[in-house]
């Protein structure tokens, strides 16, 4: 189980360029893409999801070149988009029946899996319900049910937790983590710790190119004391919003706490702290955009 | 409801927020290519109207061609176009601000339901105005060039236009924002609805119901027909609208002029067009009570089927503790068979579920009406009743997925193409083939093989129009609109040339059916190379 991507490119019009030159290769476990608002990677999920055809290079499953065959790899694939929509006049058993067909999934057993599945993302109780009286939340849980129908190799989930409640993020990530050790799992999300908590690697994108792929481990040892803390006075705040790259503030009662990320210490009163992935993120992002500045 | 506590105020206040929302949505929907399409489709229509291909002919009558002349035909022709196009073009204000979640940021504002209303009616009145605009300024363009010398006088071009369709455009945008607050009229039901509603108001002039008479043409025609019996007394007048070339071809020979200064409004006849007007905004305040407001909990929500309650109950657990631990590697495995036939399945459960008990109870009628009626009402009434009833099935195929927004789903799963797309085809050629098995049964008794052949081919030339146009618009409308129209003057009026349904033995020959089955391949490899494209963008 294998799956590369070399030197993937999408062009959407003319030089404008919604991922350029992306390569990565990964098997089994769960790999987390990070990145801030058009880095590029609903576009390199759908290339892999064999929705959207890349402008240049290549996508193997197993080396099967997916560009070419796509359904070689779509009868492997489970996706979970960002934005799905429903059928409104269907409810949730009905709707997946419908799904599993396309995926020539059909008789008793696929019944009996739907139903299984609906328990496992907890919507046995409302199966009969029409999809449009769901909650933003169910509904997120249909898709996440139909991205498993077929018992997917690779399993592809854009923001799967978004309108989920805690206690549901908590159960999704818990199953991506069940279902990481026999199949590979691309992660995409806005949140750092849904990705801290479930991913075996970790890619940051910005701007349609990858900045880092490493383990969670390597990617923290990049900020590894350069990360500190210090409280300063509310009039000091924008000065450091300004200098340094501020990854949290808490209010207290001496004044403002701060941690910030960078290769300076910010102040003769900082003192190092231990780094979270998000500070390794924060970091990654604003390393890429000075870069960008000297460029 | 929060909604109904803060509102109907009307104040110049009211009025004055509501503007910047009429003139946002106007903007936003002339800007669509819908809006150009239409307003080209006018444009074209004005152009064989302004250069006498297309017109309307009394005889060997003739009158000048001035301005009375032309603003009258442009207003008559344009009001018959727009009363029935014009209405599947506006009617999506609402649906829109639904679908793109719009209508939700808007409910959580001071803007009251009425307000919201009455602004998407402001905006249907302006976008079926322009169009109007557009099309009496060609006209001006034409006459200054075109005229009779001296023809050209202002006030004489625009009367018609002011009276018959400026009035009658408001009819059509109060009805559309009717339909859309209506949440049984807001669908393929509506549509079908409205088609029979705008017929019926085109035809009252011809028969004499000067009331309903939306495009003046009792009026027209009777202030012509006065004009001509004043120079020639007593004489008979064919009346016809068409093609002029075609019709000359009858045998008319020398042209008769005479002179017409218009059509005479009465009092009464005013006041029926300033009730075109009132009308409309009677039916937006019915329709405010009726709109949910973009609120779900407004929305019929009802469990499904009895028989799936029923296999609630029936889960499979796998054995272990209760579902909050069931853990993904207890759930049972499948091998897929990507066969066609439960795709075929898939598609008729998705497309079915839509239809009340109802529906299915009148379809049963329709085919048992076809197995024991005679022949002659089976061909003319109940085959062509039985061709309308799944209507939305066709229309729906090619564009359900980019409607609902599934189309990632079903993108990304195996074959899109060789099951996804034949067992949509398939499925609404089934319908179609079930819906007329009563006649085929029928035909085959009486050995009545054309006709067989006639049904046969109808199954396979509608669901494959259906596709074709579907995928092409992604939207159910056109077909919808393009099938009602093909089935009305075909089916309904028996305009030979188009009856795919053989409703009378002329109909039915061994070219159009010929014809038909080339259609059918044609816009299947349309739909098909269109789809591919899709799936590769």
């Amino acid at each position: 189980m294998n799956l590369r991507i070399s030197n993937v490119g999408k062009m959407y019009r003319h030089n404008l360029w919604g991922l350029k030159d992306f390569s990565l290769e990964t098997g089994p476990g769960i790999i987390g893409l990070l990145g801030p608002n058009g880095a590029g990677k609903s576009t390199l999920l759908r290339i892999l999801a064999t929705v959207t055809k890349p402008t240049e290079g290549q996508v193997y499953w197993d080396d099967v070149e997916i560009t070419k065959s796509p359904d070689f790899l779509r009868e492997r694939l489970g996706f979970l988009p960002q934005d799905f929509g429903i059928y409104p006049n269907l409810n949730a058993v009905e709707f997946l029946r419908y799904l599993a067909a396309a995926r020539g999934i059909t008789g008793r057993k696929a019944q009996t899996r739907i139903d299984q599945l609906l328990e496992l993302v907890n919507l046995g109780d409302v199966r009969s319900r029409r999809l449009d009286s769901l909650s933003g939340g169910m509904k997120q849980r249909v898709g996440i049910a139909q991205a498993l129908l077929n018992d997917p190799e690779l399993l592809i989930v854009d923001e799967p937790t978004a309108g989920l409640d805690p206690e549901e993020r908590i159960r999704f990530r818990n199953l991506l983590t069940d279902l990481s050790s026999e199949r590979i799992v691309v992660l995409s999300s806005h949140i750092v710790s849904d990705i801290e908590a479930a991913a075996s690697s970790i890619a940051i994108m910005n701007k349609g190119q990858l900045l880092s792929y490493s383990s969670p481990d390597e990617l923290l040892s990049i900020v590894t004391g350069k990360t500190w803390e210090l409280i300063i006075d509310n009039d000091q705040l924008q000065r450091f919003k300004q200098d340094c790259n501020i990854t949290s503030t808490v209010r207290t009662r001496e004044g403002v706490k701060i941690k910030v990320v960078g290769d300076v210490r910010p102040s003769s009163e900082a003192q190092t702290t231990t780094p979270t992935l998000e500070d390794a993120y924060l970091y990654v992002l604003d390393l890429d955009r000075r870069n960008m500045v000297r460029a | 409801m929060y909604w109904t506590s803060i509102e109907e105020t009307w104040s110049v206040h009211s009025m004055r927020s509501m503007w910047p929302l009429i003139m946002a949505d106007f903007r936003e929907r002339t800007r669509q290519y819908s809006y150009m399409l239409m307003l080209l489709a006018a444009l074209f229509m004005s152009y064989l109207i302004l250069t006498d291909r297309y017109s309307f002919k009394f005889g060997s009558f003739q009158c000048a061609y001035d301005a009375v002349w032309v603003g009258t035909i442009l207003a008559s022709a344009s009001t018959a176009m727009l009363s029935i196009f014009g209405f599947y073009l506006v009617k999506n204000s609402i649906g829109r601000d639904r679908k793109t979640g719009v209508g939700q940021i808007l409910a959580a504002t001071p803007l009251s339901r009425t307000g919201y209303l009455f602004s998407k009616f402001a905006s249907n009145i302006l976008v079926l105005w322009s169009m109007i605009g557009v099309l009496a300024v060609a006209g001006m363009i034409t006459l200054l060039f075109r005229g009779e010398p001296g023809s050209f006088q202002f006030v004489r071009f625009w009367t018609p236009i002011i009276l018959i369709p400026v009035p009658a455009m408001v009819m059509v945008a109060g009805l559309a924002v009717f339909f859309e607050s209506t949440r049984w009229l807001r669908g393929g039901m509506g549509n079908v609805v409205y088609y029979f509603v705008a017929q019926f108001m085109l035809i009252s002039g011809v028969l004499e119901l000067t009331i309903f008479d939306l495009a003046s043409m009792g009026s027209f025609s009777r202030s012509i027909k006065e004009a001509i019996w004043h120079v020639y007394p007593g004489v008979k007048i064919d009346m016809a609208i068409g093609f002029i070339k075609a019709m000359k071809s009858d045998g008319a020979t020398t042209i008769q002029p005479f002179a017409w200064q218009g059509i005479h409004w009465s009092d009464y006849e005013i006041m029926l067009r300033v009730l075109w007007i009132l009308i409309p905004v009677v039916l937006v305040g019915i329709g405010v009570p009726l709109f949910d407001r973009f609120d779900p909990s407004r929305s019929r929500i009802k469990s499904t089927s009895s028989n799936t309650k029923e296999k609630a109950h029936k889960i499979v657990r796998p054995s272990g503790p209760a579902s909050i631990t069931l853990v993904y590697k207890q759930i049972a495995k499948v091998i897929p068979d990507y066969g066609l036939v439960s795709m075929i399945f898939a598609e008729w459960r998705v497309a079915f579920k839509q239809f009340h008990l109802v529906w299915y109870g009148l379809a049963f009628l329709i085919l048992a009406a076809q197995l024991v009626a005679p022949i002659n009402i089976v061909r003319l009434w109940v085959i062509p009743i039985a061709m309308i009833w799944p209507l939305v099935v066709w229309s729906s195929m090619g564009n359900r997925d980019r409607r609902h927004g599934t189309e990632l789903l079903l993108n990304s799963s195996p074959r899109p193409m060789v099951r996804q797309f034949v067992a949509t085809w398939m499925s609404g050629c089934g319908v179609a083939l079930v819906l007329l098995s009563g006649g085929m049964v029928r035909a085959i008794i009486s050995a009545d093989l054309p006709y067989l052949a006639a049904l046969v081919v109808a199954s396979l030339i509608i669901p494959s129009a259906g596709i074709v146009i579907g995928t092409v618009s992604g939207s159910r409308k056109l077909f919808e609109v393009s099938y009602l129209m093909v089935w009305y003057l075909g089916s309904i009026e028996h305009l030979t040339p188009i009856d795919i349904l053989g409703t009378t033995d002329a109909s039915i020959t061994a070219a159009k059916l010929s014809l038909l089955l080339l259609l059918t391949g044609l816009s299947l490899l349309v739909a098909w190379m269109v789809r591919i494209r899709q799936l590769r963008s």
